[in-house]
Protein backbone atom coordinates (compact mmCIF):
# COMPACT_ATOMS: atom_id res chain seq x y z
CA UNK A 1 0.00 0.00 0.00
CA UNK A 2 2.85 2.32 0.95
CA UNK A 3 4.62 1.40 -2.28
CA UNK A 4 1.49 2.23 -4.26
CA UNK A 5 1.22 5.63 -2.59
CA UNK A 6 4.89 6.37 -3.23
CA UNK A 7 4.51 5.35 -6.88
CA UNK A 8 1.49 7.60 -7.22
CA UNK A 9 3.39 10.55 -5.70
CA UNK A 10 6.40 9.84 -7.94
CA UNK A 11 4.10 9.79 -10.98
CA UNK A 12 2.56 13.12 -10.01
CA UNK A 13 6.05 14.63 -9.48
CA UNK A 14 7.24 13.29 -12.84
CA UNK A 15 4.18 14.62 -14.63
CA UNK A 16 4.67 17.90 -12.82
CA UNK A 17 8.29 18.05 -13.94
CA UNK A 18 7.48 17.41 -17.59
CA UNK A 19 8.16 20.41 -19.77
CA UNK A 20 5.16 22.49 -20.74
CA UNK A 21 5.40 21.38 -24.38
CA UNK A 22 4.86 17.78 -23.34
CA UNK A 23 1.26 18.73 -22.59
CA UNK A 24 0.73 20.49 -25.88
CA UNK A 25 -0.12 18.66 -29.05
CA UNK A 26 -0.76 21.55 -31.40
CA UNK A 27 1.08 24.67 -32.50
CA UNK A 28 -1.21 27.60 -33.25
CA UNK A 29 -0.40 30.04 -36.03
CA UNK A 30 -1.78 33.41 -35.00
CA UNK A 31 -2.26 36.96 -36.16
CA UNK A 32 -4.11 40.07 -35.01
CA UNK A 33 -7.88 39.97 -35.62
CA UNK A 34 -7.58 43.30 -37.43
CA UNK A 35 -5.29 41.67 -40.01
CA UNK A 36 -6.63 41.19 -43.52
CA UNK A 37 -5.53 37.55 -43.42
CA UNK A 38 -8.42 35.31 -42.37
CA UNK A 39 -6.80 32.00 -43.20
CA UNK A 40 -3.49 30.84 -44.58
CA UNK A 41 -2.14 27.77 -46.34
CA UNK A 42 1.09 26.04 -45.32
CA UNK A 43 2.64 27.03 -48.64
CA UNK A 44 1.79 30.71 -48.11
CA UNK A 45 3.04 30.54 -44.54
CA UNK A 46 6.29 29.02 -45.75
CA UNK A 47 6.65 31.78 -48.33
CA UNK A 48 6.01 34.45 -45.68
CA UNK A 49 8.67 32.97 -43.38
CA UNK A 50 11.18 32.57 -46.25
CA UNK A 51 10.52 36.09 -47.56
CA UNK A 52 9.27 34.70 -50.88
CA UNK A 53 5.94 36.48 -51.01
CA UNK A 54 5.45 39.86 -52.60
CA UNK A 55 1.67 40.05 -52.27
CA UNK A 56 1.37 40.08 -48.48
CA UNK A 57 2.64 42.63 -46.01
CA UNK A 58 2.87 40.18 -43.11
CA UNK A 59 5.85 40.39 -40.78
CA UNK A 60 6.76 36.93 -39.48
CA UNK A 61 7.97 36.41 -35.92
CA UNK A 62 10.02 33.45 -34.73
CA UNK A 63 10.49 31.99 -31.28
CA UNK A 64 14.16 31.54 -30.30
CA UNK A 65 16.39 28.86 -31.83
CA UNK A 66 16.12 25.47 -30.12
CA UNK A 67 12.60 26.33 -28.91
CA UNK A 68 10.48 23.18 -29.16
CA UNK A 69 7.61 24.88 -31.00
CA UNK A 70 9.97 26.55 -33.44
CA UNK A 71 11.42 23.14 -34.29
CA UNK A 72 7.90 21.80 -34.92
CA UNK A 73 7.03 24.86 -37.03
CA UNK A 74 10.23 24.44 -39.07
CA UNK A 75 9.56 20.75 -39.58
CA UNK A 76 5.84 20.90 -40.35
CA UNK A 77 5.56 24.22 -42.17
CA UNK A 78 8.92 25.31 -43.54
CA UNK A 79 9.89 21.71 -44.25
CA UNK A 80 13.56 22.32 -43.47
CA UNK A 81 15.93 21.77 -40.58
CA UNK A 82 17.15 24.68 -38.46
CA UNK A 83 20.60 24.08 -39.90
CA UNK A 84 19.41 24.50 -43.48
CA UNK A 85 17.34 27.55 -42.55
CA UNK A 86 20.43 29.15 -40.95
CA UNK A 87 22.39 28.51 -44.18
CA UNK A 88 19.55 29.96 -46.26
CA UNK A 89 19.50 33.17 -44.24
CA UNK A 90 23.29 33.47 -44.30
CA UNK A 91 23.08 33.33 -48.12
CA UNK A 92 20.24 35.86 -48.22
CA UNK A 93 21.93 38.22 -45.79
CA UNK A 94 25.37 38.27 -47.40
CA UNK A 95 23.86 38.68 -50.86
CA UNK A 96 21.83 41.69 -49.71
CA UNK A 97 18.55 39.93 -50.49
CA UNK A 98 16.92 39.82 -47.11
CA UNK A 99 17.04 39.38 -43.39
CA UNK A 100 15.70 36.49 -41.29
CA UNK A 101 12.37 36.98 -39.48
CA UNK A 102 12.47 38.89 -36.23
CA UNK A 103 12.99 36.73 -33.19
CA UNK A 104 11.48 37.09 -29.72
CA UNK A 105 12.50 35.34 -26.51
CA UNK A 106 9.14 34.11 -25.24
CA UNK A 107 5.60 33.35 -26.35
CA UNK A 108 4.44 36.18 -24.10
CA UNK A 109 6.59 38.64 -26.02
CA UNK A 110 5.34 37.22 -29.31
CA UNK A 111 1.73 37.69 -28.22
CA UNK A 112 2.44 41.29 -27.27
CA UNK A 113 3.73 41.98 -30.81
CA UNK A 114 0.71 40.28 -32.37
CA UNK A 115 -1.71 42.22 -30.17
CA UNK A 116 -0.07 45.56 -30.93
CA UNK A 117 0.58 45.08 -34.67
CA UNK A 118 -2.08 44.01 -37.13
CA UNK A 119 0.37 42.79 -39.77
CA UNK A 120 2.45 40.42 -37.67
CA UNK A 121 2.17 36.67 -37.75
CA UNK A 122 3.57 34.11 -35.33
CA UNK A 123 3.04 30.78 -33.62
CA UNK A 124 2.50 29.59 -30.05
CA UNK A 125 1.71 26.40 -28.19
CA UNK A 126 -1.94 25.42 -27.72
CA UNK A 127 -1.32 25.54 -23.97
CA UNK A 128 -1.00 29.31 -24.15
CA UNK A 129 -4.21 31.30 -23.77
CA UNK A 130 -5.16 33.15 -26.95
CA UNK A 131 -6.26 36.75 -26.23
CA UNK A 132 -9.61 37.90 -27.65
CA UNK A 133 -8.05 40.21 -30.25
CA UNK A 134 -5.88 37.45 -31.70
CA UNK A 135 -7.01 35.10 -34.48
CA UNK A 136 -5.87 31.50 -34.86
CA UNK A 137 -5.09 30.97 -38.55
CA UNK A 138 -3.96 27.40 -38.42
CA UNK A 139 -3.55 24.51 -36.01
CA UNK A 140 -0.51 22.33 -36.61
CA UNK A 141 -0.81 18.91 -35.04
CA UNK A 142 2.32 16.97 -34.17
CA UNK B 1 51.19 34.57 -38.37
CA UNK B 2 53.22 36.36 -40.98
CA UNK B 3 50.00 37.82 -42.37
CA UNK B 4 48.86 39.22 -39.08
CA UNK B 5 49.71 42.76 -40.10
CA UNK B 6 47.63 42.41 -43.27
CA UNK B 7 44.62 41.12 -41.34
CA UNK B 8 45.10 44.02 -38.96
CA UNK B 9 45.09 46.38 -41.92
CA UNK B 10 41.65 45.12 -42.94
CA UNK B 11 40.30 45.39 -39.44
CA UNK B 12 41.47 48.98 -39.37
CA UNK B 13 40.27 49.83 -42.90
CA UNK B 14 36.73 48.54 -42.79
CA UNK B 15 35.40 50.42 -39.77
CA UNK B 16 36.86 53.59 -41.28
CA UNK B 17 34.58 53.04 -44.28
CA UNK B 18 31.61 53.22 -42.03
CA UNK B 19 32.77 55.78 -39.56
CA UNK B 20 30.88 58.68 -41.17
CA UNK B 21 27.64 56.88 -40.40
CA UNK B 22 28.35 56.75 -36.73
CA UNK B 23 27.80 60.50 -36.71
CA UNK B 24 24.75 60.32 -38.95
CA UNK B 25 21.19 61.17 -38.18
CA UNK B 26 18.92 58.89 -36.18
CA UNK B 27 17.13 57.53 -39.23
CA UNK B 28 20.33 55.93 -40.52
CA UNK B 29 20.66 52.42 -39.20
CA UNK B 30 24.05 50.69 -39.49
CA UNK B 31 24.90 47.03 -39.24
CA UNK B 32 28.21 45.23 -39.27
CA UNK B 33 28.45 41.52 -40.00
CA UNK B 34 31.12 39.22 -41.30
CA UNK B 35 32.38 35.78 -42.10
CA UNK B 36 35.59 33.85 -41.97
CA UNK B 37 37.13 30.57 -42.93
CA UNK B 38 40.32 28.78 -42.00
CA UNK B 39 40.87 25.85 -44.33
CA UNK B 40 43.71 23.39 -44.31
CA UNK B 41 44.37 21.28 -47.38
CA UNK B 42 46.72 18.70 -48.84
CA UNK B 43 47.04 17.30 -52.37
CA UNK B 44 48.66 13.87 -52.59
CA UNK B 45 50.47 14.58 -55.85
CA UNK B 46 53.91 16.08 -56.27
CA UNK B 47 55.02 18.80 -58.69
CA UNK B 48 51.48 20.07 -59.34
CA UNK B 49 49.04 22.36 -57.59
CA UNK B 50 45.26 22.15 -57.63
CA UNK B 51 43.49 25.36 -56.59
CA UNK B 52 46.85 26.31 -55.02
CA UNK B 53 46.98 23.18 -52.85
CA UNK B 54 50.14 21.10 -53.14
CA UNK B 55 51.63 18.08 -51.41
CA UNK B 56 52.52 20.30 -48.47
CA UNK B 57 49.89 21.06 -45.85
CA UNK B 58 48.67 24.60 -46.33
CA UNK B 59 46.08 26.87 -44.75
CA UNK B 60 46.51 29.72 -47.22
CA UNK B 61 44.64 29.00 -50.46
CA UNK B 62 41.04 29.17 -49.25
CA UNK B 63 41.24 30.93 -45.92
CA UNK B 64 39.37 34.20 -45.98
CA UNK B 65 38.10 36.93 -43.72
CA UNK B 66 35.29 39.26 -44.75
CA UNK B 67 33.53 42.15 -43.11
CA UNK B 68 30.26 43.56 -44.42
CA UNK B 69 28.77 46.86 -43.39
CA UNK B 70 25.34 48.14 -44.32
CA UNK B 71 23.95 51.60 -43.70
CA UNK B 72 20.16 51.81 -44.20
CA UNK B 73 18.24 54.99 -44.69
CA UNK B 74 14.64 53.99 -44.09
CA UNK B 75 13.27 50.91 -45.89
CA UNK B 76 14.31 51.96 -49.37
CA UNK B 77 17.89 53.15 -49.47
CA UNK B 78 21.02 51.37 -48.30
CA UNK B 79 24.76 51.39 -48.83
CA UNK B 80 26.58 48.06 -48.53
CA UNK B 81 30.31 47.43 -48.50
CA UNK B 82 32.15 44.14 -48.22
CA UNK B 83 35.87 44.08 -47.52
CA UNK B 84 37.87 40.88 -47.77
CA UNK B 85 41.36 39.54 -47.32
CA UNK B 86 42.37 36.22 -48.84
CA UNK B 87 45.28 34.40 -50.45
CA UNK B 88 43.77 35.12 -53.89
CA UNK B 89 44.01 38.81 -53.08
CA UNK B 90 47.60 38.45 -51.80
CA UNK B 91 46.27 39.14 -48.29
CA UNK B 92 45.69 42.74 -49.21
CA UNK B 93 42.40 44.24 -48.04
CA UNK B 94 40.12 44.47 -51.05
CA UNK B 95 36.70 46.02 -51.45
CA UNK B 96 34.62 43.23 -53.04
CA UNK B 97 31.34 45.12 -52.94
CA UNK B 98 30.44 48.75 -52.53
CA UNK B 99 27.02 49.58 -53.81
CA UNK B 100 24.03 51.77 -53.23
CA UNK B 101 20.79 49.81 -53.19
CA UNK B 102 17.41 51.38 -53.78
CA UNK B 103 14.20 49.43 -53.23
CA UNK B 104 11.26 51.68 -54.22
CA UNK B 105 8.84 48.80 -53.68
CA UNK B 106 9.32 45.53 -51.83
CA UNK B 107 9.96 43.41 -54.93
CA UNK B 108 12.10 45.78 -57.01
CA UNK B 109 15.77 46.23 -56.16
CA UNK B 110 18.16 48.56 -57.99
CA UNK B 111 21.88 48.54 -57.24
CA UNK B 112 24.68 50.81 -58.40
CA UNK B 113 28.36 50.30 -57.70
CA UNK B 114 30.66 47.31 -57.31
CA UNK B 115 28.87 43.96 -56.97
CA UNK B 116 29.61 40.24 -57.23
CA UNK B 117 29.24 38.94 -60.78
CA UNK B 118 26.16 36.71 -60.56
CA UNK B 119 27.35 33.81 -62.72
CA UNK B 120 26.27 30.94 -60.48
CA UNK B 121 23.68 29.64 -58.03
CA UNK B 122 25.84 30.70 -55.09
CA UNK B 123 27.82 33.58 -56.64
CA UNK B 124 26.67 36.07 -54.04
CA UNK B 125 27.60 33.90 -51.09
CA UNK B 126 30.46 31.82 -52.48
CA UNK B 127 32.89 33.34 -49.98
CA UNK B 128 30.57 32.61 -47.06
CA UNK B 129 31.50 28.95 -46.63
CA UNK B 130 29.24 28.60 -43.59
CA UNK B 131 26.21 28.86 -45.86
CA UNK B 132 26.83 25.73 -47.95
CA UNK B 133 27.89 22.14 -47.54
CA UNK B 134 31.14 21.94 -49.55
CA UNK B 135 34.54 23.04 -48.30
CA UNK B 136 35.39 23.89 -51.91
CA UNK B 137 32.45 24.49 -54.27
CA UNK B 138 33.31 22.39 -57.38
CA UNK B 139 35.87 24.43 -59.39
CA UNK B 140 34.76 22.40 -62.43
CA UNK B 141 31.76 24.75 -62.47
CA UNK B 142 32.74 27.67 -60.24
CA UNK B 143 35.76 28.57 -62.36
CA UNK B 144 34.95 31.99 -63.77
CA UNK B 145 36.21 33.59 -60.57
CA UNK B 146 38.62 35.62 -62.73
CA UNK B 147 35.78 38.16 -62.84
CA UNK B 148 34.60 38.02 -59.23
CA UNK B 149 32.89 41.40 -59.32
CA UNK B 150 31.89 44.14 -61.73
CA UNK B 151 31.24 47.84 -61.54
CA UNK B 152 27.93 48.96 -62.94
CA UNK B 153 24.22 48.61 -62.27
CA UNK B 154 21.75 45.81 -61.69
CA UNK B 155 18.00 45.55 -61.48
CA UNK B 156 16.11 42.71 -59.82
CA UNK B 157 12.35 42.19 -59.83
CA UNK B 158 10.54 39.38 -58.02
CA UNK B 159 6.91 38.33 -58.22
CA UNK B 160 4.57 35.49 -57.36
CA UNK B 161 2.84 33.56 -60.09
CA UNK B 162 0.43 31.02 -58.65
CA UNK B 163 2.63 28.90 -56.36
CA UNK B 164 5.85 30.07 -57.94
CA UNK B 165 8.20 32.79 -56.76
CA UNK B 166 9.98 34.21 -59.78
CA UNK B 167 12.97 36.53 -59.81
CA UNK B 168 14.33 38.28 -62.87
CA UNK B 169 17.61 40.13 -62.90
CA UNK B 170 19.68 42.06 -65.42
CA UNK B 171 23.02 43.79 -64.95
CA UNK B 172 25.51 45.80 -66.96
CA UNK B 173 29.05 46.85 -66.13
CA UNK B 174 32.78 46.33 -66.50
CA UNK B 175 35.74 44.78 -64.72
CA UNK B 176 39.39 45.71 -64.69
CA UNK B 177 41.68 43.17 -63.04
CA UNK B 178 44.14 40.34 -63.52
CA UNK B 179 44.12 36.75 -64.72
CA UNK B 180 46.14 34.72 -62.28
CA UNK B 181 47.87 31.55 -63.49
CA UNK B 182 50.14 30.09 -60.84
CA UNK B 183 52.43 32.92 -59.80
CA UNK B 184 51.95 34.96 -62.98
CA UNK B 185 49.37 37.65 -63.56
CA UNK B 186 48.08 39.15 -66.81
CA UNK B 187 46.00 42.29 -67.06
CA UNK B 188 42.36 41.53 -67.89
CA UNK B 189 39.89 44.08 -69.21
CA UNK B 190 36.18 43.24 -69.38
CA UNK B 191 33.82 45.75 -70.98
CA UNK B 192 30.12 45.67 -71.83
CA UNK B 193 29.64 42.86 -69.36
CA UNK B 194 25.96 42.01 -69.17
CA UNK B 195 23.82 39.19 -67.90
CA UNK B 196 20.20 38.10 -67.63
CA UNK B 197 19.04 35.80 -64.88
CA UNK B 198 15.80 33.94 -64.22
CA UNK B 199 15.11 32.26 -60.91
CA UNK B 200 12.08 30.13 -60.10
CA UNK B 201 11.21 28.71 -56.70
CA UNK B 202 8.47 26.16 -56.22
CA UNK B 203 8.08 24.48 -52.87
CA UNK B 204 11.44 22.88 -52.13
CA UNK B 205 12.79 23.28 -55.66
CA UNK B 206 14.86 26.19 -56.97
CA UNK B 207 15.78 26.67 -60.61
CA UNK B 208 18.21 29.27 -61.94
CA UNK B 209 19.14 29.96 -65.53
CA UNK B 210 21.40 32.74 -66.72
CA UNK B 211 23.14 34.07 -69.80
CA UNK B 212 26.13 36.45 -69.73
CA UNK B 213 28.50 37.94 -72.30
CA UNK B 214 31.20 40.61 -72.51
CA UNK B 215 34.00 42.13 -74.56
CA UNK B 216 37.14 40.67 -73.02
CA UNK B 217 40.78 41.48 -73.67
CA UNK B 218 44.01 40.59 -71.92
CA UNK B 219 47.72 41.04 -72.49
CA UNK B 220 48.78 38.05 -74.65
CA UNK B 221 52.14 36.36 -74.04
CA UNK B 222 54.94 38.08 -76.01
CA UNK B 223 55.49 35.00 -78.23
CA UNK B 224 51.81 35.05 -79.31
CA UNK B 225 51.84 38.81 -79.93
CA UNK B 226 54.91 38.44 -82.17
CA UNK B 227 53.37 35.55 -84.11
CA UNK B 228 50.14 37.50 -84.60
CA UNK B 229 52.02 40.54 -85.92
CA UNK B 230 54.03 38.32 -88.28
CA UNK B 231 50.92 36.58 -89.64
CA UNK B 232 49.22 39.92 -90.23
CA UNK B 233 52.27 41.21 -92.12
CA UNK B 234 52.26 38.14 -94.35
CA UNK B 235 48.59 38.68 -95.18
CA UNK B 236 47.07 35.87 -93.11
CA UNK B 237 44.50 38.27 -91.72
CA UNK B 238 41.90 35.67 -90.66
CA UNK B 239 44.42 33.62 -88.70
CA UNK B 240 45.97 36.72 -87.18
CA UNK B 241 42.50 37.92 -86.12
CA UNK B 242 41.80 34.54 -84.48
CA UNK B 243 44.88 35.09 -82.29
CA UNK B 244 43.53 38.41 -81.15
CA UNK B 245 43.41 38.59 -77.39
CA UNK B 246 40.15 40.51 -77.70
CA UNK B 247 37.06 38.34 -77.80
CA UNK B 248 33.40 38.16 -76.92
CA UNK B 249 32.92 34.99 -74.91
CA UNK B 250 29.48 34.05 -73.65
CA UNK B 251 28.52 32.10 -70.56
CA UNK B 252 25.36 30.11 -69.98
CA UNK B 253 24.33 28.50 -66.71
CA UNK B 254 21.49 26.29 -65.46
CA UNK B 255 21.10 25.19 -61.88
CA UNK B 256 18.53 23.18 -59.96
CA UNK B 257 18.40 22.31 -56.33
CA UNK B 258 16.04 20.58 -53.94
CA UNK B 259 15.97 20.91 -50.17
CA UNK B 260 13.83 18.58 -48.11
CA UNK B 261 13.73 17.86 -44.42
CA UNK B 262 16.14 14.94 -44.62
CA UNK B 263 17.56 14.95 -48.14
CA UNK B 264 18.77 17.51 -50.62
CA UNK B 265 20.25 17.62 -54.09
CA UNK B 266 22.11 20.17 -56.20
CA UNK B 267 22.99 20.22 -59.88
CA UNK B 268 24.52 22.89 -62.07
CA UNK B 269 25.69 23.03 -65.68
CA UNK B 270 27.71 25.81 -67.29
CA UNK B 271 29.18 26.44 -70.71
CA UNK B 272 31.65 29.06 -71.95
CA UNK B 273 31.61 29.68 -75.70
CA UNK B 274 34.11 31.66 -77.71
CA UNK B 275 35.17 32.08 -81.32
CA UNK B 276 38.76 33.15 -80.60
CA UNK B 277 41.66 30.68 -80.80
CA UNK B 278 43.20 31.99 -77.59
CA UNK B 279 40.10 31.42 -75.47
CA UNK B 280 39.29 27.87 -74.55
CA UNK B 281 35.56 27.20 -74.38
CA UNK B 282 34.45 24.68 -71.81
CA UNK B 283 31.60 22.82 -70.19
CA UNK B 284 31.42 22.24 -66.46
CA UNK B 285 28.83 20.40 -64.44
CA UNK B 286 28.14 18.75 -61.13
CA UNK B 287 25.39 16.76 -59.52
CA UNK B 288 25.23 15.90 -55.86
CA UNK B 289 23.02 14.37 -53.21
CA UNK B 290 23.05 15.06 -49.51
CA UNK B 291 21.55 13.98 -46.25
CA UNK B 292 20.81 15.97 -43.09
CA UNK B 293 21.36 14.01 -39.89
CA UNK B 294 20.68 16.38 -37.02
CA UNK B 295 23.49 18.92 -36.94
CA UNK B 296 25.45 16.92 -39.51
CA UNK B 297 25.28 17.11 -43.29
CA UNK B 298 26.77 14.63 -45.71
CA UNK B 299 27.05 15.38 -49.41
CA UNK B 300 28.37 13.38 -52.37
CA UNK B 301 29.28 15.26 -55.55
CA UNK B 302 30.23 14.14 -59.03
CA UNK B 303 31.75 16.93 -61.15
CA UNK B 304 33.18 17.17 -64.64
CA UNK B 305 35.07 19.80 -66.59
CA UNK B 306 35.63 19.39 -70.33
CA UNK B 307 37.50 22.13 -72.17
CA UNK B 308 36.78 22.28 -75.87
CA UNK B 309 39.44 22.17 -78.57
CA UNK B 310 40.39 25.75 -79.54
CA UNK B 311 38.79 27.11 -82.69
CA UNK B 312 41.44 26.74 -85.37
CA UNK B 313 41.55 28.64 -88.63
CA UNK B 314 42.30 26.15 -91.41
CA UNK B 315 43.11 26.62 -95.08
CA UNK B 316 44.47 30.15 -94.96
CA UNK B 317 48.16 29.38 -94.29
CA UNK B 318 49.65 26.95 -96.83
CA UNK B 319 51.67 24.12 -95.29
CA UNK B 320 54.56 25.20 -97.50
CA UNK B 321 54.93 28.28 -95.29
CA UNK B 322 56.27 26.11 -92.51
CA UNK B 323 57.23 28.90 -90.10
CA UNK B 324 53.76 30.47 -90.08
CA UNK B 325 51.84 27.20 -90.37
CA UNK B 326 53.63 25.34 -87.59
CA UNK B 327 54.05 28.47 -85.50
CA UNK B 328 50.27 28.92 -85.41
CA UNK B 329 49.61 25.20 -84.84
CA UNK B 330 52.11 25.13 -81.97
CA UNK B 331 50.48 28.09 -80.18
CA UNK B 332 46.93 26.77 -80.53
CA UNK B 333 47.80 23.14 -79.75
CA UNK B 334 49.89 24.28 -76.79
CA UNK B 335 46.96 25.90 -75.02
CA UNK B 336 46.20 23.99 -71.80
CA UNK B 337 42.92 22.07 -71.72
CA UNK B 338 41.21 20.03 -69.08
CA UNK B 339 39.27 16.83 -69.18
CA UNK B 340 38.69 16.38 -65.51
CA UNK B 341 36.30 14.27 -63.48
CA UNK B 342 36.00 14.22 -59.72
CA UNK B 343 34.04 12.68 -56.90
CA UNK B 344 33.96 14.33 -53.53
CA UNK B 345 32.48 13.52 -50.16
CA UNK B 346 31.78 16.49 -47.93
CA UNK B 347 30.75 16.52 -44.28
CA UNK B 348 29.51 19.51 -42.31
CA UNK B 349 28.90 19.76 -38.60
CA UNK B 350 26.97 22.77 -37.43
CA UNK B 351 28.53 23.51 -34.07
CA UNK B 352 26.23 26.50 -33.53
CA UNK B 353 24.05 28.80 -35.59
CA UNK B 354 27.22 30.76 -36.42
CA UNK B 355 29.99 28.18 -36.59
CA UNK B 356 30.44 25.07 -38.71
CA UNK B 357 33.26 22.57 -39.10
CA UNK B 358 33.63 20.87 -42.46
CA UNK B 359 35.75 18.18 -44.05
CA UNK B 360 36.06 17.08 -47.65
CA UNK B 361 37.75 14.34 -49.62
CA UNK B 362 38.01 14.89 -53.38
CA UNK B 363 39.25 12.32 -55.85
CA UNK B 364 40.39 13.86 -59.15
CA UNK B 365 41.10 12.22 -62.48
CA UNK B 366 42.67 14.39 -65.20
CA UNK B 367 43.05 12.96 -68.70
CA UNK B 368 45.20 15.71 -70.21
CA UNK B 369 48.87 16.30 -69.50
CA UNK B 370 48.62 20.10 -69.80
CA UNK B 371 45.55 21.05 -67.84
CA UNK B 372 43.74 24.28 -67.01
CA UNK B 373 42.70 22.74 -63.70
CA UNK B 374 46.23 22.18 -62.40
CA UNK B 375 49.29 24.40 -62.18
CA UNK B 376 52.74 23.00 -62.77
CA UNK B 377 56.09 23.92 -64.23
CA UNK B 378 56.29 23.60 -68.01
CA UNK B 379 56.80 20.02 -69.13
CA UNK B 380 55.37 18.42 -65.99
CA UNK B 381 52.69 15.84 -66.78
CA UNK B 382 49.51 16.97 -65.02
CA UNK B 383 47.40 13.97 -66.01
CA UNK B 384 46.48 11.10 -63.71
CA UNK B 385 44.76 10.60 -60.38
CA UNK B 386 45.10 12.66 -57.24
CA UNK B 387 43.30 13.19 -53.97
CA UNK B 388 42.63 16.42 -52.15
CA UNK B 389 41.97 16.48 -48.42
CA UNK B 390 40.40 19.56 -46.84
CA UNK B 391 39.29 20.49 -43.35
CA UNK B 392 37.73 23.82 -42.55
CA UNK B 393 36.39 25.99 -39.76
CA UNK B 394 33.75 28.45 -41.00
CA UNK B 395 31.91 31.13 -39.16
CA UNK B 396 29.61 34.10 -39.55
CA UNK B 397 28.86 36.90 -37.16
Amino acid sequence: MKLCRLSFIALIVLVGLKPAYAMADEVLVITNKASEIKDVSRRTLRQIYMDLLTTHEQTPINLPKRNHFRTIFNTKVIGLTESRISSYWAQQKFSGRGEPPMEVSTEKELLEYIEKNKNHIGYISDQTAVPSNVRVLMRIKY
Amino acid sequence: MCHLTKYSRLLICIPILFSPFSFAADEIETELSGFGRITMGYLDKSQVAYQDYTNELSIEPQSVLGLQGTAKYGDKLRVTALGMVSHELDWEANLEWLYVGYRPIKNLDLKFGRMHTPFYQISDSIDVGYSYHWVMPPPEVYRASQVPYFEGASIQYGFNLSDLFITTEAYYGSFDGDIRTGDTKQALDVEDLQGYILGIRWDNFTFRGSYHFADVSFDPPQQVAQLQAGLALEGYSQTAAALDSKGKPSFIQFGLNYHGLNYFAWAEWTKIDTEQSLYVGSEGQYIGFGRYIGAYTLFLTYAKLADQAPNKVTGEIPQSDTASFFGYQAVVDGLPRSDLESISLSARWEYSSQVAVKGEYKYLQESRDSSTAFDAAQGVDESGDSSLYLISLEWIF
